[in-house]
């Protein structure tokens, strides 16, 4: 009842400015890994002002951190999609430290197999791996529930395992 | 769980105590296995470490740019979701209905044959009714002035025979020649087609209020063809009674065809009476020659030729008494035609019809869950864009 009436009452709008100052770097890396660095802080400014407009629509019981990345999220498809180029490129990966490179398995090969998967598992690989997001905060960022998103991880990644083993046995 | 699902929570360490010493040991007695969980662990490891690390920057333009405006932006109302809205303009589109009318009819409707007493179709059925009682409506010596079709004939009898005639159309109708018309004998036959959904009970309905106007049905036949079932019963009523009949009989359906025809047969009546007092005066004749006849063989032939008299005119005098039952009682022919439920009427009120439909086919509880169906139909043009907008306003604004 309690959930039901919540929807008819106004709930009190979050604090941009200080959602702003505890999450900007972690929304300007979010963004950096999508569109690149030097379009991340636009991205960025996007996300927060949007956030700023529509505070009064976040529900209660939502994380207020989930719903910036959403946010995040979709003002990094809108900035991709207008610039013509796909919202998960790898192109931003090259722009990683070396220093921190596994040698396990190499780097190019890796970012030409993560370009091989499809967008829906390259997304999920990136929000997990690259964002560190747990499945649960995935959840509510694609909004689709937990499970899917361990299935989905998993297919992804036995598909990396399959494509980097074709590169393997091709070289 | 299969083995690959065994591998994943392996090393997302979901595996339990039991499950995990099992997998260890099968782990450690299988290198294929190994190899396969090495390989995911160094593939999750690498994807780990490609994330790039470069250094935030414009948090501080951000910030300002946040508290800029914070004060200047009021924050959206907040939406209640595409659901709200969809169920609100069903809910608007039902209630414009419901007070606007056509819902509300469905609760007059009654019978098996439905009924809105005061909806447009009916209306106009009155109309046709009361245009058409102005066509045929007799002479005052026979309705106005209360004198029966026989006493008329009898005061004719007096008058000088004339020849039988129909009469003839006037240029305003058969109306324009009868309402001046006065002491005349009249047939009145009206012909009428009526629309129904059901010809069966429509023609049981005829016959019942036949029999409440003190009438009585004639013949009745019902034949069902491609284009549906037809059905016609010929009525005989008082002829005081006959509009009351036709209303009654209007409000089955709906009146496609009327028509209404009257044969004046005052002349012939005339006629037939003066040949019977002709006869009589015959009678009387040959009555005075028998009390003059001289001989046996004399009275014998006048005896003769007075029952032969006396026949013919008891056989002219039982059918002048068919025609004057005949004009004391008017005939109603119905044709009755099954109507199309998606057939619109002359008077283009569809929707009505669709409801007289329902209370045909359902009654209680479906014939309202029915209504209500048809009107979210029927207002469709009105809600779906509602709901449309409505999903579009809050993708919009959701996010």
């Amino acid at each position: 009842m309690l959930t039901f009436m919540s929807r008819f009452v106004a709930t009190q709008p979050h604090d941009i400015h200080e959602l702003c100052q505890t999450h900007y770097d972690e929304v300007w890396r979010f963004c950096a890994r999508r569109l690149g660095s030097q379009n991340a802080a636009d991205a960025a400014q996007d996300a927060f002002l949007i956030a700023l407009e529509k505070r009064s629509f976040i529900k209660p019981g939502v994380d207020p951190k989930a719903w910036l990345f959403t946010i995040a999220l979709n003002v990094c498809r809108n900035h991709a999609r207008r610039r013509g180029r796909e919202p998960f490129s790898v192109e931003t990966l090259h722009e990683a430290a070396p220093n921190v490179w596994s040698h396990v398995v190499d780097r190019q090969v890796l970012i030409g197999a993560l370009a091989k998967l499809s967008e829906s598992h390259r997304e999920i690989i990136v929000l997990n791996f690259i964002d560190g997001f747990q499945y649960e905060e995935i959840a509510q960022l694609l909004a689709i529930p937990v499970g899917t998103v361990k299935s989905r991880i998993h297919h992804a990644l036995l598909n990396l395992r399959n494509t980097l083993e074709e590169k393997g046995a091709q070289s | 769980m299969n083995q690959t699902d065994q591998i994943f929570a392996y090393l997302e360490g979901e595996l339990a105590s039991a499950e995990l010493q099992a997998f260890e040991l099968e782990l450690a007695s299988n290198p294929e296995l190994r190899r396969q969980v090495d390989d995911l662990r160094n593939l999750r490891s690498a994807l780990a470490d490609l994330s790039p690390t470069p250094e935030p920057q414009g948090k501080e333009a951000v910030l300002i740019a946040v508290k800029a405006k914070t004060a200047s932006t009021p924050a959206l109302p907040k939406f209640l979701g595409w659901r709200w809205v969809t169920a609100g303009g069903i809910g608007i589109a039902i209630l414009l209905t419901y007070v606007t009318g056509p819902l509300n009819k469905i609760g007059n409707t009654g019978g098996d044959i439905a009924v809105a007493t005061s909806s447009p179709m009916m209306e106009r059925s009155a109309n046709q009714e009361s245009e058409a009682k102005a066509e045929i409506e007799p002479s005052e010596g026979f309705s106005g002035a209360g004198a029966p079709p026989a006493a008329a004939a009898d005061a004719m009898t007096e008058e000088t025979a004339k020849r039988t005639r129909s009469m003839p159309d006037p240029p305003g109708g058969i109306a324009g020649g009868l309402s001046t018309t006065r002491n005349r004998i009249q047939e009145v036959n009206v012909n009428m087609t009526i629309a129904v959904l059901d010809v069966d009970v429509a023609l049981q309905k005829a016959d019942n209020l036949v029999g409440q106007w003190g009438g009585f049905s004639t013949n009745r036949s019902s034949s069902v063809t491609e284009e549906g079932g037809m059905g016609n019963i010929t009525l005989r009523v008082p002829q005081e009674n006959r509009e009351k009949l036709c209303a009654d009989l209007a409000a089955l359906g709906t009146v496609r065809t009327k028509n209404s025809t009257a044969m004046d047969i005052t002349d012939t009546v005339s006629a037939i009476n003066e040949q019977v007092l002709q006869m009589k005066a015959t009678e009387g004749r040959i009555l005075e020659l028998i009390k003059r006849a001289r001989n046996s063989q004399e009275i014998r032939d006048l005896n003769a030729q007075l029952n032969q008299v006396r026949a013919e005119r008891i056989q002219i005098e039982t059918s002048l008494k068919q025609m004057k039952k005949q004009a004391s009682y008017n005939t109603v022919e119905v044709s009755f035609i099954q109507r199309q439920t998606w057939e619109a009427n002359n008077d283009g009120n569809w929707f009505q019809n669709e409801l007289d439909a329902a209370g045909t086919r359902f009654q209680g509880l479906g014939r309202f869950l029915f209504a209500v169906l048809l009107n979210i139909a029927i207002t469709s043009p009105i809600w779906i864009p509602l709901v449309l907008f409505g999903r579009w306003f809050a993708k919009r604004t959701a996010r």
